[in-house]
Formats: C-alpha cells, sequence, structure tokens
C-alpha cells in the first residue's frame, strides 16, 4: 500500500461510531465492526484493501514454509513444457467441473503461460505492491489463469479439482477476494478488464512505481462498447505501462466473431486509437515473447498484441472437443485423446 | 441555525479540494461534467490527480475502481442519474471487487428543472440501496457536506454520495458532528415524525413549524443524511413516540429509504401507521418551485399530505 495513504489510515482517530441496530456507541475495529451491546455485525463495511493487505500477510506466513516455490524446478522446464502442464491440467479440472470453458482458457494457454512464466515479475518478486498485474478481462477462462498458478506451485496441484464448486477459490468465473494476490480483478461480466486495468496503471504513473499491466480480452469481448472507451482512453493518455493482449480465436458463444459482427482490420483500427499495435502467432512463443520485449521499449503509448490463436487449441492442427465454447461434461475418449496428445507430443 | 443559503454541491467542491491537500490518495475521475460537480476547482489545484475520462461513466468507473484497489480513494463525480445507470461496471469492478470507490452522484431529485426527467437523479438510491456493502450519504447542508466529505476520504467504505444542486438554509448547528450510520432529530414532536434527507428536509421542517403555529400539531422532523445505514434506532424511538411515521424522498416514491424503513418496522412488529411521499410519475421539466409544487413536495405539498394522513 502506498506508505502515506498508510500514515494516514494510521493517523485517522478511531471515530466513535454507533450501532445501527441499539444505537450504543461503539468503536470501528480493524477486523470487524460489531456492536458489543446487541452483537448486530456490519456487513464488510470495512476497508477492502486493507482487510486484504492483513489477508495476505498471514497468508504469506502460513504459506512460507509449505508453498516455497521451487524456482530451480520450474526455470529448468521450457514454456512448451509448462503450456502442455497447463493444458493437462485444463482438461483435468473441467473433467471434474463438469462444465466450463474449454476452448477460450485452451487458445489463451501460451499467452498466460509466457506471461506468468517469463514476462511479468511474479515468480522472482515477493513482494505484492511491487508485482506486475494481470487481469483476465474474458473471466470465463479463469482454468487457464488456476492452472497456471498450480503449475507455479502458487496454489495447491489438488486444489484444481475444486473449480466451479461450492466454497472453492476456483469460481467459476475469477473473484478478486479468493486469490487476490493473483485474481486482481473480478472478472466473468465482459468488457470491463480494460478500463480496471488503466485505472490501475494510472496509480502506477502517479506515485511513480514500475509495475506494469498486463490485460487479456477475447476477440469476441470487442463487441463491449466500454472496452472502446478503455480504448480511446488508453490511447490518448499515453499509458504505457499497459499491455493488452487480444486472444483473437475468431470464436464467441454463438458462432464464429467473423460472422455474428466482424473486426477486421482490427489492427488498422487499434492503431488509429494511438496504440502500439503488434500482431502474433499466439502459439508461437518466440513470437510472443519478442511482443513484450516492444511494448517495454515502448514509451508514450500502450501497446495492444493481437495473438492470433485457436479455439481449443492442443497442439499444431489438434483442437480439444471442435474447440468448443462451453462444454457440459467430456467424454472418457475425448479427455484420454487430449490426454495421450498432450503426454505423447513430450 | 443560520441563513445562509448555499448549493451543497459548491461546499462539496470546496471541501474536495481541502481533504486533497491532507489526504494524496484522493483523486477524482470526471466524466465531462466538472462545472456542474464542482470538481474545477480540485483540477486546478491537483491536476495529476484529477482524470477526465470523458462521456463515458463505465470507463471512469472501472478505472476508478483499479485506482482504488492499487491504494487510491477516488471520487467518479458525475450526474446521479448519468452514473448509476452504469450497473454492471458498478457491480463488478467496484462493488465485487471490493473496491474503495466514492460514488458522487449530482443532481438528484427534481431539483435540475428545466432539464427535466432525463437528466434527474431519480432511481438513483433504488439501484444503489441493494448492495450490502455500500454506504449512501445525503448531507442536509453545506456543513454536514464538508463533513462527510472528510468522512469519506479518510474512510475505505464504498460509499455513494447523493448531492443536491439546490440552495439550502444551513439546518445543522455548528458543534454538529456527522456520523455514518445516525440521524439528526431537528425538531421534537409528539404527533408524528416526518423522516427525510437532502433538500425535503428543509421543506419538511418549514411545514413542521408551520402546522405547530397554525394548528398546533406537533411534528417531529428527522434528518437522515445517513440513508444506508440508516438511524434504526432513532426512527423506531421516535415511531413508538409519535405512532405516526411520514417518509419524504425526492426519488421515485418507490425504492428509497422509506423501503427500510417500512420492513424494518414491520420486522420489529411496531404499531404504527405509515405514509410514503415522493415522485409518483416519471416527472417532467419545469421551474424548481413549479416541480415541487407540482408534486407536493414543497412546504405546502408536505403539509397537506400530513393533514390527509393525520386525518
Amino acid at each position: 500500500m502506498f506508505e502515506e495513504e498508510k500514515k494516514c489510515i494510521a493517523e485517522a482517530p478511531n471515530e466513535p461510531s454507533f450501532c445501527p441496530q441499539c444505537g450504543s456507541e461503539f468503536i470501528l475495529q480493524k477486523d470487524k465492526q460489531m456492536c458489543n451491546k446487541c452483537g448486530y455485525e456490519q456487513i464488510s463495511f470495512l476497508s477492502p484493501s486493507i482487510e486484504i493487505e492483513e489477508s495476505l500477510r498471514q497468508q504469506k506466513e502460513n504459506d512460507a514454509a509449505k508453498m516455497i516455490i521451487d524456482k530451480t524446478k520450474i526455470s529448468n522446464i521450457s514454456l512448451p513444457q509448462h503450456a502442455k502442464n497447463i493444458r493437462k491440467m485444463i482438461i483435468d479440472m473441467l473433467c471434474c467441473a463438469k462444465s466450463g470453458h474449454s476452448g477460450s482458457s485452451l487458445s489463451a494457454t501460451d499467452i498466460v503461460t509466457t506471461l506468468i512464466f517469463d514476462e511479468m515479475n511474479w515468480l522472482n518478486e515477493k513482494d505484492f505492491s511491487k508485482r506486475d498485474r494481470f487481469i483476465l478481462s474474458k473471466g470465463h477462462a479463469c482454468p487457464v489463469l488456476y492452472s497456471s498458478l498450480a503449475e507455479a506451485g502458487f496454489i495447491p496441484r489438488e486444489e484444481i479439482k475444486t473449480l466451479r464448486k461450492l466454497n472453492s477459490r476456483l469460481q467459476g468465473h475469477p473473484i478478486r477476494s479468493c486469490l487476490p494476490e493473483f485474481i486482481n480483478s473480478t472478472a466473468g461480466a465482459l468488457g470491463q478488464g480494460l478500463s480496471v486495468g488503466l485505472g490501475m496503471a494510472r496509480y502506477f504513473k502517479q506515485f511513480k512505481k514500475d509495475n506494469r499491466v498486463y490485460v487479456v480480452l477475447g476477440d469476441g469481448e470487442l463487441q463491449e462498447g466500454q472496452v472502446w472507451e478503455a480504448i480511446m482512453c488508453g490511447g490518448n493518455c499515453g499509458l504505457d505501462n499497459v499491455v493488452a493482449i487480444i486472444d483473437k480465436n475468431g470464436a464467441q458463444n454463438d458462432g464464429l466473431v467473423k460472422d455474428i459482427m466482424p473486426l477486421n482490420p482490427l489492427d488498422k483500427k487499434l492503431k488509429s486509437f494511438g496504440w502500439n499495435v503488434i500482431s502474433v502467432d499466439g502459439h508461437d512463443f518466440r513470437q510472443i515473447k519478442n511482443a513484450f520485449k516492444i511494448a517495454r521499449e515502448t514509451v508514450g503509448k500502450p501497446t495492444v498484441i493481437i495473438a492470433d490463436t485457436e479455439k481449443g487449441r492442443l497442439g499444431p492442427g489438434k483442437v480439444f472437443m471442435n474447440g468448443a465454447h462451453v462444454i457440459k461434461s467430456i467424454l472418457e475418449e475425448d479427455y484420454n485423446d487430449a490426454i495421450n496428445y498432450l503426454d505423447g507430443e513430450d | 441555525m443560520e441563513d445562509k443559503i448555499e448549493p451543497i454541491r459548491d461546499a462539496f467542491g470546496r471541501a474536495l479540494v481541502k481533504v486533497g491537500e491532507k489526504y494524496p490518495q484522493v483523486a477524482v475521475f470526471c466524466c465531462d461534467i466538472f462545472t456542474a460537480t464542482k470538481t474545477d476547482e480540485f483540477k486546478k489545484k491537483y491536476p495529476n490527480r484529477f482524470f477526465e475520462c470523458g462521456i463515458a461513466e463505465s470507463n471512469a468507473i472501472s478505472q476508478a475502481a483499479g485506482y482504488a484497489l492499487e491504494g487510491g480513494r477516488p471520487f467518479v463525480a458525475s450526474f446521479s442519474h448519468f452514473l448509476t445507470a452504469m450497473y454492471l461496471p458498478i457491480t463488478q469492478s467496484v462493488v465485487q471487487n471490493g473496491a474503495p470507490v466514492v460514488f458522487v452522484g449530482s443532481h438528484p431529485g427534481l431539483a435540475i428543472g428545466e432539464d427535466g426527467p432525463t437528466q434527474m437523479g431519480m432511481r438513483d438510491i433504488a439501484v444503489m440501496k441493494v448492495f450490502p456493502n455500500v454506504e449512501i450519504i445525503e448531507p442536509v447542508d453545506t456543513n454536514e457536506t464538508e463533513q462527510v466529505v472528510e468522512y469519506l476520504a479518510k474512510t475505505r467504505n464504498i460509499a455513494y454520495l447523493r448531492i443536491g444542486r439546490a440552495p439550502v438554509p444551513q439546518l445543522t448547528s455548528k458543534d454538529y458532528k456527522f456520523r455514518i450510520g445516525k440521524g439528526n432529530l431537528l425538531k421534537d414532536g409528539k404527533d408524528a415524525v416526518i423522516v427525510a434527507s437532502g433538500y425535503p428536509v428543509s421543506t419538511s421542517l418549514q411545514a413542521a413549524n408551520e402546522l405547530k403555529s397554525e394548528k398546533g400539531i406537533d411534528i417531529a422532523v428527522i434528518n437522515m443524511s445517513s440513508i444506508k445505514p440508516y438511524d434504526k434506532k432513532l426512527v423506531l424511538k421516535m415511531t413508538e413516540k409519535t405512532g405516526n411515521v411520514f417518509v419524504v424522498q425526492d426519488h421515485y416514491i418507490h425504492g428509497g429509504i422509506a423501503d427500510f424503513i417500512a420492513r424494518d418496522l414491520l420486522e420489529n412488529g411496531t404499531k404504527t401507521r405509515l405514509k410514503v411521499w415522493g415522485v409518483t410519475d416519471m416527472a417532467q421539466c419545469g421551474s424548481r418551485k413549479e416541480l415541487y409544487e407540482h408534486y407536493m413536495l414543497d412546504s405546502n405539498g408536505i403539509k397537506l399530505k400530513l393533514l390527509e394522513f393525520l386525518k
């Protein structure tokens, strides 16, 4: 948290407050707001950020011993191998959940893998306030995020089986309060992630912090008007600490993007809004890494990477369940076929 | 009480500049409306903390959410009607993210007058009150406004601040101190109690004073600036004392503070009579005076409605 603000909060006197139920005076406590007399408890009326800071601190202490990331082990694994492990976990977790968005998760896998294992400073930076921020604006693709977290050792591998289950941290669409360190913004209703990212970027610029903000959007998501409000704003503000990645897999719920609401020429559109536009093959790690490198070197304007991808991609020429957008259940033969393919590719 | 008459938004603009100095995390996200929301002084003083987002409220709200999540305390200011219409970003980017944003909705109720119903914040409380973790505050005069802005700057709850446009007299005393969840009994009485917030508080008070001198009817008036959480204890106490509750809202008749009060009175099993008064149709344009008169929300209208209720 920003130092000045910490000071302000610390200096703010403990205001006497009054119970809305019985009216007796009670002091705002840091952890909860509860009336000593009648027991009335106010629901989450305290600072979310203080709450989060506190829970993060505790989480760090608790997890420090058992969850230390073995960096040597991770750094020995190549990006394609990580991606393969992540794809296997995506299929596993969707199989357990019996529903979810396989196509979008698998198309974004190579992008998210590159971000978490190469581009962002998540593995090397223990201090949350200094970490880069990641927003999966196309929240329905969250299995790829959860699997990446498990692959990196940020969450236990067994936990992926709790996807979409009651009381799980791995909600069907990502909820920040479940894993605030890794889900930097709640998503699911499309179109908002880029705006949230711009707000974070403005904060980092204003307080001269080096954090960078990465937002992954879908191409169907670009039909949301708010995305274009954010694109207009981002281009005009020159926020060069923002990178938007468009997972252009060409398909959405009702069919193909080119039939429903054609986007092309997307690069020209984005360029005309003042963004640094880079088009890449979204399954070519070399190209993706290079695009991030160019984004880092670009000063004075935000970068958008248009990543051409394949919905449901398992590997070259191989897609999972015809690249379906939503799946209800996975047949054993589809599951075996996919896992065998991914194993056999080694 | 003083005779000074000033629109609340002027005091808001002033107070914001003041807290801006004390709290470096305070910022303004504006939607092409800084002269109307009176954030122009803040812009002049702190240009690097004033973010003009243009006529794009959704983007402004979500950006403010991102800014708040990192530690800032953004005030997103626009017309209450436009701001609270961006319900999906409010719900997901702010509320579900737990991002401590302050929404500042100006021009609530009929006060915008000639501009008509497409500019009037008539259902803002109705849509903002459903969230479990959002405070709603509507200060009654400039003195209270300054205190509320200070309160909002130093706390980190999600809040919706409703600031009126009509010039209002000072109703709170110099030693009054705003507290969240606390109502302010401006006038005691034994025959009925009026609960109101914002502009109708002054007209209700006038109506109560006139009824006292003209007919000897003794009506209490509560300024409920803290709409959520509201002062349930005070309302229950005054209800038990008077047996008649009259709620006045410069808002559609449905969805205002009366909903909380009616529910709590019923749940509590309080024996009472209840009357809610507000705008009953889609509203229309006219001068401010004409509108409050037409919708019977001026002191005369409130008086007539009260007499009808107490018959």
